[in-house]
């Protein structure tokens, strides 16, 4: 018998093998431990809440509609969440052009907001919350800024350079760096 | 990594290169976790289960009849067996029998299926009409002395017939009748048949070191149905007492699915108090009794003890 499970004891692979084979149950189980993470980034990037129930909505009917696609050789599924909540949120405030009501938001994206953040009261997850957020704040400052703005702002390298000051290269570079730096990062978490 | 249908962005954007980097995404999303409202939880369950229907794949498995699934298993042997050469007919296979001899039990039991269905009569006196097996020993101990083209030109004689005759049965499903002693419907029956022809298939195929035939997926659906539809019988068969109880089977590939079983005959599903998941073909096989149930690779979740039982009642197939 198989017992497989990642950094966070949670078995994926059988997990995904039972989204595929129909067993909602499973659907279930992966809401419970991963909704947090997908509509923390959907509320964070639209800064709408209703919105952010809608994309949540989205992402999960995604997963249990396409769960025969997912790669888990590539990608977790907590990895492959975040992409897809990244993405639809990203949709949602271009074709609702809420760039503006998004920028003028009480809360700008550099800073943390104080309200976030149980993951179901797990201490496991609240701490690689605590440690996330660590690795976002351990970055060098340009990288930082970059990455919120792109990550959690939605904006094009384009607008991450504008906004920024720098050159779009300049933008691409940073971004990337940070993206391959916080990847290194969870692999460290994860050993 | 594409885990959507691609919104159309312009290229060489961070949304791109983010999909390109699922491990800093999850880490970013970490850090913004914030738990939903309460009542989105059941909002976004019924509305992933309209999408997509419990217990079933996610691409749709067009449907056959019962009929028509034995149909295409005897087809498949029938390519296999055209195949073999008079060496391959002396080769091993189950129960100490020959692939001759295999060729000479299926031929028997193809004639036997005829008669019972009303299609012709008995070839000959029918003793131990019960044991499977053991009625069938003449014609596989004549099988492994004739000559295989005389063997084999017989099976396919036979199953001519039976898939001339087929069809009508498509019109007789729901109809009762009994084969080696057990009540069966002409539907269960034409099922139990397609998961013995392909047993036997992969069985000569084993022995001559051919490919093994994979059913379709259309096929690999009836077969999993009914196997899992028969774990009550399974479990009464070996002697468990399962008063109550239900277990949820996850098959996972081809012909996959999930189903809430009670274990109890005649019983209603309740919530589950195991979770049993693992591949659907190898399930089949151990109902088949070609694989062992402990050799199974499955994940079982829930009370260990219960999900033994289960395993062993699996293979009421081959009982």
């Amino acid at each position: 018998m198989i017992a497989r499970s990642n950094a966070a004891g949670i078995d994926e692979p059988v997990l995904v093998a039972r989204l595929a084979a129909g067993d909602d149950s499973a659907l279930s189980e992966i809401y419970d431990l991963m909704a947090p993470l997908v509509f923390g980034v959907a509320r964070r990037i639209t800064a709408d809440h209703l919105a952010a129930e809608d994309v949540c909505q989205e992402v999960f009917v995604q997963l249990w509609s396409s769960s025969g696609a997912i790669d888990l050789a590539r990608c977790s599924l907590r990895g492959w969440l975040s992409v897809l909540a990244h993405r639809r949120a990203v949709d949602w405030v271009r074709s609702t052009e809420r760039t503006r009501r998004r920028e003028a938001r009480e809360h700008p994206p550099t800073e943390h907001d104080g309200r976030i953040v149980d993951l179901a009261d797990e201490a496991v997850a609240h701490e690689r919350a605590d440690r996330a957020r660590a690795a976002v704040a351990a970055l060098p400052d340009g990288q930082r800024r970059a990455i919120e703005l792109a990550f959690w702002g939605g904006r094009s390298y384009c607008e991450v350079a504008t906004e920024l000051g720098i050159p779009e290269g300049t933008a691409k570079s940073r971004v990337r760096l940070a993206l391959a730096r916080l990847a290194r990062q969870l692999e460290e978490d994860a050993d | 990594m594409q885990p959507t249908t691609p919104t159309p962005t312009p290229a060489d954007e961070p949304i791109d290169d983010l999909a390109s980097a699922p491990a800093a995404a999850e880490l970013l999303a970490l850090a913004s976790a914030e738990p939903p409202p309460a009542a989105l939880r059941g909002r976004v369950l019924e509305a992933a289960t309209a999408a997509r229907a419990a217990g079933r794949p996610p691409v749709a498995v067009d449907e056959i009849s019962p009929v028509e699934s034995f149909r295409r298993t005897l087809a498949d042997l029938g390519r296999l067996v055209a195949t073999l050469t008079p060496d391959d007919a002396t080769s091993p296979t189950i129960d100490g029998w020959t692939v001759a001899g295999l060729l000479g039990h299926l031929t028997a039991i193809e004639e036997h299926l005829g008669a019972t269905l009303g299609w012709w009569p008995e070839a000959g006196p029918i003793e131990q009409e019960h044991d499977h097996r053991g009625m069938t020993l003449p014609a596989v101990h004549a099988a492994q002395s004739a000559p295989f083209e005389a063997v084999r030109a017989r099976w396919a004689e036979v199953v001519e017939r039976v898939t001339h005759q087929l069809p009508r049965l498509e019109s007789r499903l729901d109809e009762p009748g009994v084969f080696h002693g057990i009540d069966f419907s002409i539907r269960s029956l034409l099922i139990a048949r397609s998961f013995e022809v392909w047993t036997h298939s992969e069985d000569i195929a084993r022995a001559v070191g051919r490919p093994l035939p994979v059913p379709d997926v259309a096929r690999l659906r009836l077969m999993t149905d009914a196997a899992v539809r028969a774990l009550p019988i399974g479990m009464l068969l070996t002697g468990r007492e399962p008063r109550g109880r239900s277990v949820r089977i996850v098959l996972t590939g081809d012909g996959g699915g999930a189903w809430v079983q009670p274990l109890e005959l005649g019983g209603r599903a309740g919530p589950p108090d195991l979770t049993l998941v693992t591949d659907a073909v190898e399930f089949c096989r151990v109902a088949a009794m070609r694989t062992r149930a402990a050799d199974l690779e499955c994940s079982v979740i829930g009370d260990p003890e219960l999900g033994a039982d289960v395993l062993a009642a699996v293979a009421v197939f081959a009982a």
